[in-house]
């Protein structure tokens, strides 16, 4: 097997069976279970508060009659005996109770609770007894066909609607905005998270290596620059893998949120724009965090390889995190304004564009030959890093001398 | 496999010289199958000469190995055991051992049936499965050895194997080194004890300030020095021994005898005629100088 492949799966295997990479992975899976867990308790309990107090039990004389009511709101049929409801009134089960009969052709309705009636349940109920005393009155006049269809035509009630595809535009524009400006930030958060904490892990992790002498061991069965690039390809697809489980926790998430949340409706109408949010994020956009990602992993490793002890990994993996914590607050400066001549300018810069050139596509400024462009300009970039890093990493990452960062580097590139 | 090195030179950025040349025209050969003792104070250039053949730093000059200069195909015919070692920590035995000798162009299966030999060989006290840094030190080391050792190189390079070691495991060691040879592997080593480089090398190579002071094989190179060193057992006191023409000095050893340095190995028989006059001479034994005599004298010696 390539040599490459090997040092590729050795660093790969042993940062995945790591507890910090699980951990992290997990974490916010964790956190949206444990979201998940609470909102359903409590929203269980809620409810349960709720129906106690304000539900209302409606007991008639016959089977048939008391099934009238199941459809009303908070209302419930499940006492089937007057007894029955009394006792669960005592025990503050139900609001009250409603005993329904029907005494000479006239429908009768008694209360029984222990304040009034709320005026919800009293409409509801009072409504499908007036339906019920209607049929009851046909029956008892005894009308021919023609008489009852004459008592059965209702009142006519139009809805019309002006200019209701240009509203739909307008709504429909909006939902877009807000779904451009939610993959964006999303897109944003996730780069921004990934790149801080991956930029430290790579630096500590090479720093953890100099100077060691399994360092001398493996270069004396693999050219260094090899082992390099091995290495850089584990902790980028570390990475890959990282944000693959999110997309696909993600997308199992978005299937069974529905029916965890249980409510299938709010989720239809979001369905639209999750799936405008979703296009965005899988698209040309995932290649700029991928070069991101591996050009930040790779001067993340130089600055590593600079330090004579490992506590020195995070003072000088520092020029990467400003690197990225500038382009993610320019961001957050920028974007609502895609047209800006400022992000257009930075949209092409290696690196950078990766900030920008994302908020361009999502918003549609940029046209394929701009993104040609900018994605060559990065590319070429990221081929270069790749290969200077690769070139000074075996005079580095076997120094031991505690000089300056920049005066190692030169040492380096002179080896 | 042959080592070629032809005017060697290396030279490391300084504080205070700007430049400062750590090798110097170093030029010597390890010829197939032969065991070389690589010497020299602490910071004559042993591990960068290491360092150079191995390709980890720049140099001027020419390094051959079979007459090519180190490929990926060398890489696997090479075995190097660094001065310190060091291992991954939080791989078991056999995950460290399979990673190493995989590097080497091993195959898995290959691996499982050489690594139970070596530990079985090297007496490590551990399994498999053991975690590196639940071992002790000198286990360590001797899975260092291992890796070291299980792809059959054909070239060894030893940085200082015996440091730290006790006797037990020393005398592995030494024949571990002496069965690599047999199978015909060229070996390079390092070291500070002159007494295991006489035991184990064919030839030696000394360093000293950059410089080559002394190449070739032991006897040779101690035989150049002259029969200047004469062991002797008389009834003359060490004083009266010291008072001999031509003596420069002696000294009494533990076992009873006297050790002579003498100007030259012509005065030798003078020397025996002059002891012998007066006293019943038991022991005459004419010799040339240790190695570590040689060793001393040459280290002592300014080269700029």
């Amino acid at each position: 097997m390539n040599k490459i492949v090997l040092v590729f799966l050795e660093t790969f295997k042993r940062q995945v069976k790591s507890w910090s990479f699980l951990i992290m992975v997990l974490a916010p899976f964790l956190a949206i279970g444990l979201g998940l867990l609470l909102g359903k308790v409590s929203s269980d309990n809620a409810e349960d508060m709720v129906k106690d107090v304000t539900e209302i039990a409606v007991v008639a004389t016959s089977k048939n009659l008391q099934k009238q009511f199941e459809s009303q709101t908070n209302v419930t049929i499940r006492y089937e005996s007057l007894d029955k409801a009394k006792k669960a009134l005592n025990k503050d089960k139900i609001a009250g109770y409603v005993s329904v009969s029907l005494k000479k052709g006239r429908y009768e309705a008694r209360y029984h609770g222990k304040g009034s009636i709320d005026e919800t349940s009293k409409a509801g109920i009072m409504n499908v007894l007036s339906r019920l005393q209607s049929s009851q009155n046909i029956v008892a006049a005894q009308l021919n066909n023609d008489q009852l269809h004459k008592l059965q035509v209702q009142p006519n009630f139009v809805e019309i609607k002006n200019s209701a595809s240009k509203q739909n535009q307008i709504d429909k524009k909006q939902q877009e905005k807000f779904a451009n400006k939610t993959a964006y930030m999303i897109l944003l958060f996730v780069m921004y998270f990934i790149l801080i904490t991956y930029s430290t892990t790579t630096a500590q992790e090479i720093g953890s290596e100099k100077g060691t002498k399994i360092m001398e061991v493996l270069f004396s069965s693999m050219p260094a620059k090899n082992y390099f690039y091995g290495k850089m390809l584990g902790l980028t697809m570390v990475i890959v893998l990282h944000i693959s489980i999110y997309a696909i926790g993600g997308g199992v998430i978005y299937a069974l949120a529905p029916r965890l949340w249980g409510d299938e409706a709010l989720f239809k109408t979001a369905y639209e724009m999750i799936n405008i949010i979703f296009k965005h994020l899988i698209s040309i956009n995932l290649v700029y965090v991928l070069l991101m990602i591996i050009l930040c992993t790779v001067l993340a490793a130089l600055c590593g390889a600079l330090v004579v002890r490992i506590e020195d990994s995070n003072k000088a993996v520092q020029p990467v995190m400003y690197l990225i914590i500038a382009g993610f607050i320019a961001s957050m400066v920028f974007q609502g304004k895609p047209e800006s001549v400022i992000v257009v300018a930075l949209s092409y810069i290696p690196g950078v564009s990766a900030f920008f050139m994302p908020l361009r596509i999502i918003n549609g400024t940029v046209g394929t030959i701009g993104i040609g462009v900018s994605l060559t300009l990065f590319l070429a970039t990221v081929i270069l890093a790749i290969v200077w890093c690769a070139r000074v990493y075996p005079g580095l990452i076997l120094q031991t001398d505690d000089e300056p960062l920049l005066k190692n580097l030169k040492k380096a590139s002179n080896k | 496999m042959s080592l070629e090195i032809t005017n060697l030179n290396k030279h490391f950025a300084d504080k205070q010289l700007g430049q400062k040349h750590v090798l110097k025209d170093v030029t010597f050969n390890a010829e197939n199958g032969r065991i070389v003792g690589l010497i020299g104070k602490n910071g004559s250039g042993k591990t960068t000469t290491f360092h150079c053949i191995l390709n980890f730093i720049k140099y001027d000059g020419l390094i051959r190995l079979d007459g090519k200069e180190i490929n990926e195909n060398t890489y696997n015919r090479i075995g190097y055991l660094p001065e310190e070692r060091s291992l991954m920590p939080k791989l078991t035995v056999y995950e460290q051992v399979r990673f190493l000798a995989r590097l080497k162009g091993m195959s898995n299966q290959s691996i499982k049936d050489e690594f139970p030999k070596w530990m079985d060989r090297l007496g490590v006290v551990g399994k498999p499965n053991d975690k590196i840094k639940s071992l002790s030190k000198g286990n360590q080391q001797k899975v260092q050895l291992i890796a070291t050792l299980i792809h059959k190189p054909d070239f060894i390079i030893l940085d200082e194997p015996f440091s730290g070691l006790d006797p037990l495991n020393t005398d592995i060691l030494k024949k571990v080194i002496f069965d690599e040879q047999r199978r015909g592997a060229t070996i390079i080593f390092s070291d500070h004890s002159m007494s295991n480089v006489s035991e184990l090398c064919d030839d030696v190579v000394m360093i000293n300030d950059g410089r080559i002071v002394l190449n070739g094989p032991i006897q040779q190179v101690r035989d150049s020095y002259g029969l200047t060193r004469i062991i002797v057992r008389c009834a003359l006191s060490t004083e009266e021994l010291r008072a001999v023409p031509h003596v420069l000095s002696a000294d009494r050893r533990k076992d009873g005898g006297v050790e002579l340095r003498i100007e030259d190995e012509k005065y030798g028989s003078e020397i025996f005629n002059f002891i012998s006059k007066g006293s019943y001479v038991r022991t005459f034994d004419h010799e040339p100088p240790t190695l570590d005599e040689i060793f001393k004298e040459k280290a002592g010696e300014k080269n700029e």
